[in-house]
């Protein structure tokens, strides 16, 4: 059984504490699908996860490119803690085929130092989803306007990063006021 | 009948070209997954150390995979543009009977002894792999090998068990590929041999020699035909409308 980091955020900048937090227990290699509706969060959790990683540029949402890479700062530096050179951010609203997954080659792409986050990534779930990570975000009725749902699956032989990042996300303000 | 090969389906990329009295220019193999900057100078430099220009091939070989997405893309691609600028066909060539040919060559001329099951595995990256099997062919064809099933992508540990059931059967199999290495001591477990080193890699040689064959006996498929065999989970439509009934448009 995955891992599951549950907790509600109070505001889209808590929001992307939580990303931050996330991208601190990445290792090259890794793949992050990212689930919800429009309007949950997605792209704003994935500008925390850049902020996470030292990412000088904007994060804007990448519909149009499909993927867009992120120069990490330095790995293992006090802006980027991780092993990660890149971030591929990739958007999978544009596709109309689950076949055209595989022209984006990113089951290749993190090979080369970095880590993917692909927003609508259940669609990629049975191409990409095999050691996995996944990021449910949630605007329910029973919570407040600016309050999202979290949900974070992480895979079982990902234990000690799971405990990690649990610790991370307890500490932060405006956040893990949980539910069931 | 001359041809030009190209190789780019795994993380190691060459070309060459053949006529009928064999290999006559191949380049220095490249490893890494930099096809797309390689391998349009290595068809310039193999056709000047072959004598040769373009103009003068009659047919195209590719490897189209399954394999490496980046370097498929660019190997299919390359021959497309080719072969549409040339006017000549192309034959493609799987990457799985490709190490499976590469292989037979070796037994091909011993005698005596019950050649293994082979069984080439591509890693197909994000912990699977892609494999067929090829036993001898009987009677015995040109290619010495006869394909058993179809190519498949598989979990490494499914492949094992299905390789375990085989050698209880008293089955030899000889895994070879780049995932056979990948995932050495969990095919070897399961009572599988793994290949020499040199048979991991796809032997150009092999694809420019079976392609020229294959290409005089049955002649190739017109460039507007070759697609690369990505050979993932089913291609389906997205229902988006559907997934995203009772919501706003798209892109707002």
């Amino acid at each position: 059984m995955p891992t599951a980091i549950e907790t509600v955020t109070t505001s889209a900048h808590a929001t992307r504490d939580v990303g931050a937090a996330l991208s601190g227990a990445l290792r090259p290699g890794d793949v992050v699908l990212l689930v919800g509706e429009l309007g949950a969060g997605k792209t704003t959790f994935v500008q925390g996860m850049a902020a996470g990683l030292g990412v000088a540029e904007a994060v804007t949402s990448p519909t149009f490119v499909l993927v867009r890479p992120y120069r990490c700062a330095p790995p293992g530096s006090a802006r980027n803690p991780t092993a990660l050179r890149t971030l591929l951010h990739a958007d999978l609203y544009r596709l109309e085929r689950t076949g055209e997954l595989a022209d984006l080659a990113l089951g290749e792409m993190v090979e080369d130092e970095a880590a993917a986050v692909i927003e609508w990534g259940e669609v990629a779930g049975p191409v990409l989803g095999r050691g996995a990570l996944t990021v449910r975000l949630t605007a329910d009725d029973d919570l407040g306007e600016q309050e999202r749902r979290v949900g974070i699956e992480i895979p079982e032989d990902r234990q000690a990063d799971a405990e990690a990042l649990q610790s991370a996300v307890a500490a932060l303000d405006d956040v893990g006021r949980r539910r069931s | 009948m001359l041809v030009l090969a190209l190789e780019s389906a795994t993380e190691l990329s060459a070309v060459a070209v053949a006529d009928r009295s064999g290999v006559l220019a191949v380049s220095a193999p490249e490893r890494g997954r930099r096809h797309g900057e390689s391998m349009a100078p290595a068809i310039e430099s193999v056709c000047a150390a072959a004598g040769v220009t373009l103009r003068q091939l009659d047919a195209l070989v590719v490897d189209v995979g399954p394999g490496l997405f980046t370097g498929l893309r660019v190997g299919v691609s390359t021959a497309k543009a080719l072969g549409f600028a040339l006017d000549i066909a192309v034959v493609e060539v799987g990457s799985l009977e490709l190490l499976a040919l590469g292989a037979a060559r070796t037994w091909a001329a011993g005698a005596g002894v019950e050649p293994p099951l082979l069984v080439p595995v591509v890693d197909a990256r994000r912990g699977q792999v892609f494999s067929a099997r090829f036993g001898p062919a009987r009677p015995r064809g040109p290619e010495h090998i006869e394909r058993v099933d179809q190519d498949r992508l598989f979990d490494p540990e499914e492949l094992a068990g299905e390789l375990t059931a085989l050698v209880e059967e008293g089955c030899a199999c000889l895994c070879l590929g780049d995932g056979a290495v990948r995932y050495r001591e969990l095919l070897a477990g399961a009572g599988a041999e793994i290949a020499p080193g040199e048979l991991h890699d796809p032997d150009v040689a092999v694809l420019a020699g079976t392609g020229l064959a294959r290409a005089e006996a049955a002649g190739g498929r017109p460039a507007a035909e070759v697609t690369a065999r990505y050979l993932r989970p089913a291609d389906v439509r997205i229902n988006w409308e559907q997934r995203l009934a009772a919501r706003p448009a798209r892109g707002s």
